[in-house]
């Protein structure tokens, strides 16, 4: 079977035009601010504006321009799924960290109920590989793995091991597991303690990887599920609604390389353990040590070696669970951020693919993206106050004065265009849903259409938030500070009040104070500035709204109203395993023989 | 690691640990360290194939 990998001409000229029409939009921007700018004048500020302008308008237009990737790039021909048997021996990776291990080990016994449910007689085993720190966690972890065993009768294909030290994070895990353990089997499917999969796309995954011998890694595009708060449904939504299409135009530019999230990804182990053995980085964190964010690395190393990683977005049956308010989406955000920054030591590796380069710099740059419009506020803010008063009488003896060349429908105009950056691939997104009928299973056309209007709402009216929650992340990691590895809050999200004042008052008074101070300084752009200063004061009260529970109808998406078999499978192994855990004189053997 | 179970694949009179049942199976597979610092003359180089590899479809796009 062919290696259905991307053919490199498409891949080539998917990554020019990508580049090409970003730059171009760039260029434009920064050139129309020139002009806006230099109408009484060339200053160093307004130089430094265009620059600033140019950057934050690439990244923007870069992502505008995945997204019409994501368009016009046909679908690869889907896989043709084969009936033969599977040869391959296969376990299914499940790293924990402090999660519930009720809630972990029932999505294991839902996806082992699924893959023997496809009467397939292939070899497919679990590993629940544990870096928990706790120990009365790890004890339950012991307890329900015991019910786990019992349930679906596991021995010798179920397995459970804690780590003294978590060494490396989940990275290390995971070698440690493949080190000791690894050539017991040919494919490792790699989850997180959220993930969830059916049977049948596990069987899928590791048929078309044993199909394709170069094949080293096989990524699915997880859909976001169980989200019940604002914030959460409008992530699944967007999540669900709007990613496919940004993972396809992803995956266009990537081609051979990429993309690899960390989870719901089978890996050929033979080549991960050649090629994925991550070092430790010299110096102290946050740039040093461990590697954070593995997953780019260990996808830039496979395909350094010449193997082919590929994402599949027509695998379906595939999920996970999302942050569910600002708060939690910000901690594993400062994860990411220090993960992404610490990137910038690996750049310039030996003989990385260039393609896997340039991820690592657009990792980096979603992080320094806000500063830069941070920058740009202030340097605007800046301008205007040392702005020199316009000499209306610049000949002497001249009766009549000379006004400034006005150019301010070029300063509306470039604002107009970058909204439209912002806002157009997910309009597009819309209309392409409608056309397909994807909008169907997200509330049909107007209920669709209603959702991505509330969600670009929303995602505006948080931005601001959320771009200072990163501006002081970035700040921390270069600063010096490392953030650690904070356990996932995996809990019903809802946050009261005093929680939201407490982790968004310092956006308060920031926004508070900038506003002020342009004011002062600058009146002419305080209205400017509102959109960005007004979500920034009312920060601790659109945390804490954003946490709560959402209207049934809010944010539609297909597993509302057609649940997936493997969500039914997992809500009746917890209920099964509350029932038993709720009966009297429960005891782990008797909970066990309940199963 | 001292919680012992019975398992409906075993026989009831047969008590066995959970430590016996959980732990992996010991076959060892290497994984090298990977080389990921950079020598100083190797940013060139990395420009040059950086360069090499969109020419060709910025050519295209000409």
């Amino acid at each position: 079977m062919a290696q259905n990998a991307p053919t490199r001409d498409r891949t080539v000229s998917a990554r020019a035009l990508a580049i090409a029409a970003s730059v171009l939009a760039a260029a434009a921007a920064g050139m129309v601010f020139q002009i806006y700018g230099a109408a009484d004048g060339v200053g160093f500020l307004d130089v430094l504006r265009s620059t600033l302008i140019f950057f934050s308008t690439w990244w923007l237009a870069w992502g505008a321009a995945t997204a019409l990737l994501g368009l016009t790039s046909r679908q690869r021909n889907p896989v043709a799924r084969t009936s033969g048997a599977i040869l391959g021996r296969t376990v299914v990776i499940v790293p924990v960290y402090n999660e519930d291990p009720r809630i972990t080990f029932a999505r294991i016994a839902a996806m082992d109920a699924s893959i023997q449910a496809t009467h397939t007689s292939a070899q497919v085993d679990f590993a629940v590989l544990s870096d928990t720190r706790d120990d009365k966690i790890a004890l339950q972890e012991q307890h329900w793995f015991a019910r786990l065993l019992a349930r679906q009768h596991g021995e010798g294909r179920m397995f459970y091991r804690r780590r003294e030290k978590n060494t490396g994070r989940k990275a290390g895990n995971i070698e440690e597991f493949i080190t000791s353990s690894g050539a017991a089997w040919d494919y490792a499917v790699i989850l997180d303690a959220d993930s969830l999969m059916e049977g049948d796309t596990i069987i899928e995954m590791i048929r078309r990887i044993e199909a394709a011998p170069k094949l080293a890694l096989l990524q699915t595009l997880p859909r976001v599920v169980g989200a019940t708060t604002r914030f959460g449904r409008a992530m699944q939504f967007a999540a669900g609604f709007h990613s496919p299409i940004f993972a396809r135009g992803l995956a266009a530019t990537q081609g051979r390389t990429g993309p690899f999230w960390g989870h719901n990804a089978i890996v050929r182990i033979r080549a991960w353990a050649e090629s994925c053995g991550l070092p430790e980085l010299p110096g102290p964190a946050p740039f040093g040590g461990h590697i954070m964010s593995h997953d780019y690395v260990e996808a830039a190393l496979l395909a350094r070696a010449g193997w082919l990683v590929r994402l599949d977005d027509d695998l379906e049956g595939s999920y996970e669970e999302g942050p569910e308010n600002i708060i939690d989406h910000a901690k594993r955000d400062r994860r990411w951020c220090q993960g992404n920054l610490q990137h910038a030591k690996l750049v310039l590796a030996p003989s990385l693919k260039p393609w896997s380069r340039f991820v690592f710099v657009q990792g980096i740059f979603a992080y320094v993206a806000p500063l830069i419009w941070l920058a740009f506020i202030a340097a605007s803010i800046a301008a205007v106050y040392w702005v020199e008063t316009p000499d209306y009488f610049p000949e002497a003896n001249w009766p009549f004065p000379t006004f400034p060349n006005d150019q301010t429908p070029k300063a509306i105009g470039l604002a107009v265009g970058v909204f439209g950056l912002l806002v157009m691939p997910k309009l597009l997104v819309a209309l392409d849903a409608i056309f397909t009928r994807r909008a169907r299973g997200f509330g049909g056309i107007g209920g669709s259409l209603r959702a991505v209007l509330t969600e670009l709402a929303l995602s505006s009216l948080i931005a601001p938030i959320l771009m200072a929650f990163q501006s002081r992340s970035v700040l921390q990691v270069l600063l010096g500070r490392d953030g650690g590895w904070p356990p996932n809050n995996r809990g019903d999200g809802g946050l009261d009040i005093s929680e939201a004042w407490a982790a968004g008052s310092w956006i308060s008074w920031l926004g508070l104070s900038g506003l002020i101070a342009t004011h002062l300084m600058a009146p002419v752009l305080t209205l400017w500035l509102l959109p960005v200063g007004l979500p920034m004061v009312a920060a601790p009260l659109l945390i804490w709204w954003t946490s709560r529970i959402a209207g049934p109808q809010a944010f539609p998406v297909p597993e509302d109203t057609t649940i997936p078999p493997i969500l039914t499978r997992h809500n009746a192994v917890l209920t099964a395993w509350s029932i038993a855990a709720s009966a009297p004189n429960a005891t782990p053997l008797a909970e066990a023989k309940l199963g | 690691m001292n919680v012992t179970i019975q398992t409906g694949a075993k026989p009831a009179a047969k008590q066995i640990t959970l430590a016996d049942l959980m732990a992996p199976p010991c076959a060892a597979l290497a994984m090298p360290k990977q080389v990921l610092t950079a020598s100083p003359g190797s940013l060139m180089r990395s420009l040059r194939r950086l360069l090499w590899a969109v020419a060709p479809g910025l050519r295209r796009l000409g």
